[in-house]
């Protein structure tokens, strides 16, 4: 019974989609397969314009950073026969110049521009490059040598921060010394700087090579005064620090002595000198060289005495610097009578 | 929506022309009408598509088509029960007579029709899976999420009330 009934509905098996009805049904999904395709296509497509849209200020400010960097990054190593060689002397270096805002970074970079103007001469001698475009470089190398001879000069001429070498010389006697050798060494290396200058004639190979090496030796040269003033500027600061110290330890001193005296010391107003050491110390921290009125022993010069602040001598402290006695609530000199009143 | 390769595409296509006919066998004789069988086919692809190209993952194509087509079966009984003839008669809806369907087709075809449409819904179903569709037991309970043994006992009342109408 049961093969009659599977028999009966066996012939069901025959009964199908028609081949048009077949066709259009996988057309529909063929078609909704594609159009989702193009509609993710769309989306990528779209997606990035959208982005460039919306943020279009932003994409080309870094396009514009992106292109700036990449110039100047090729004009950096640029030599003269090459495109971006203006570039590089003409908005490179100029930007570099304006942080170049002390005399000592003035005169390095004006050394260091030197020095790329030798590279570039050697490059272009190198290449064998055409007259006129060496000549041009050797000009330039020239004019920027002499640029830096006097960046040097004015770095040298600024600093006005020295004491007067006569000052105090029996307490610090090794450090007056450095201070004059590194002078005398610094004016000779000055000197040297200032006979080798470069010729502007024409010359042959072997001159020209020759007066690159002078060229060579007098940027380094130029390097090395700017050491040899930073050694010196630096003696200094430390010998004036150690004066402001000793200053300041005999004021302590005076103070301390003044107040174990309660009732006896009339009138002394310490105020001023301490107002004075003070003015110092800030002057000499802030490097301000008008408070101090001091000037740069120049040859054979000798310095006008430092102003100093006086303090009043009390018995049984020494002070650093030479004093006078003085009262200055009274306005006069204190004498021995005086102290003998005071109970001294 | 996940990115479908071409691949998968090609794959899908593929099982549709293995099992497009075998559904529509299927559709059509539970729900006797060719017109609505064809759309129950083409809506059960697009939903299985749907499906995969919202991330879902599927084990057995077949198996899962035949659910989709049960559920659409399902749906389509409930909907032609809620929809009273009188209501459809009141708003213009000019039912064919009955056998319309079978008038196009061959003769063999329409005294299985004859055969199903007298027997309930459920018994029909179950006679549809395993003698036209030639599904086992134990997919036809898969499919319809129920017991082997339940599946067993329908089917052997539907057998015999198929038998007395064709033997009356």
């Amino acid at each position: 019974m049961k093969d009659k009934i599977e028999q009966f509905f066996h012939k069901t098996k025959t009964f199908n989609l028609s081949s048009k009805e077949k066709e259009a049904i996988r057309a529909r999904l063929l078609l909704e397969m594609q159009s989702r395709r193009q509609q993710e296509n769309s989306k990528n497509f779209f997606a990035w314009r959208i982005f460039l849209s919306r943020h279009s200020v932003g994409v080309a400010l870094v396009a514009i950073l992106f292109f700036t960097g990449a110039t100047t990054t090729f004009a950096e190593k640029s030599f003269p026969d090459s495109v971006f060689f203006p570039i590089k002397i003409h908005i490179n270096e100029k930007v570099l110049g304006l942080f170049a805002t002390s005399p000592q970074s003035y005169a390095e970079l004006q050394i260091k521009l030197a020095e790329r103007r030798l590279d570039e001469v050697l490059y272009l001698e190198a290449e064998s490059a055409n007259a006129e475009t060496r000549q041009v470089a050797r000009q330039r190398l020239e004019e920027q040598t002499k640029n830096a001879e006097m960046g040097v000069e004015s770095f040298v001429a600024y600093d006005v921060s020295e004491i007067d070498v006569s000052l105090a010389t029996e307490e610090a006697p090794e450090e007056t010394q450095e201070i004059t050798s590194g002078r005398a060494l610094m004016n000779a290396t000055r000197s040297e700087v200032s006979q080798s200058p470069v010729s502007r004639t024409t010359f042959d190979r072997d001159e020209l090579i020759e007066k690159i090496r002078i060229s060579r030796d007098k940027i380094h040269d130029l390097r090395k005064i700017i050491y040899q003033k930073n050694d010196l500027s630096s003696l200094k600061k430390l010998r004036l620090k150690k004066e402001i110290f000793l200053t300041e330890k005999a004021l302590f001193e005076i103070r301390e002595k003044l107040n174990s005296d309660e009732g006896s010391w009339n009138g002394a107003d310490l105020r001023d000198v301490e107002e004075r050491v003070y003015k110092i110390e800030t002057s000499a921290n802030e490097d301000n060289r008008d408070s101090l009125r001091l000037e740069i022993i120049e040859g054979d010069q000798q310095l006008p005495k430092a102003d100093v602040p006086t303090l009043p001598e009390v018995k049984g402290v020494s002070s650093p610097l030479n004093t006078t006695i003085i009262d200055t609530k009274m306005g006069k000199e204190i004498d021995d009578e005086t102290d003998d009143k005071r109970g001294r | 929506m996940r990115k479908i390769s071409k691949n998968q595409e090609q794959e899908f296509i593929s099982h549709y022309d293995t099992l497009s006919d075998t559904l529509f066998r299927h559709c059509f004789f539970r729900v006797s009408n060719r017109e609505v069988a064809l759309d129950m086919v083409q809506e059960g692809f697009t939903k299985t598509w749907q499906h995969i190209i919202h991330g879902g993952k599927i084990d057995n194509m077949k198996a899962f088509l035949y659910k989709v087509m049960n559920n659409l079966v399902i749906d389509y009984y409930r909907k032609r029960k809620s929809a009273s003839l009188d209501v459809l008669l009141e708003d213009g809806f000019d039912p064919p007579s009955p056998g319309h369907e079978n008038i196009i087709l061959n003769a063999e075809y329409s005294e299985v029709i004859k055969v199903l449409e007298n027997i309930p819904e459920s018994d029909r179903d179950v006679i549809v899976f395993r003698y036209i569709d030639g599904l086992s037991v134990k997919e036809i309970a898969k499919a319809q999420n129920e017991s082997e043994n339940a599946v067993s006992v329908r089917l052997h009342r539907a057998l015999e009330k198929a038998r007395k109408i064709l033997n009356p």
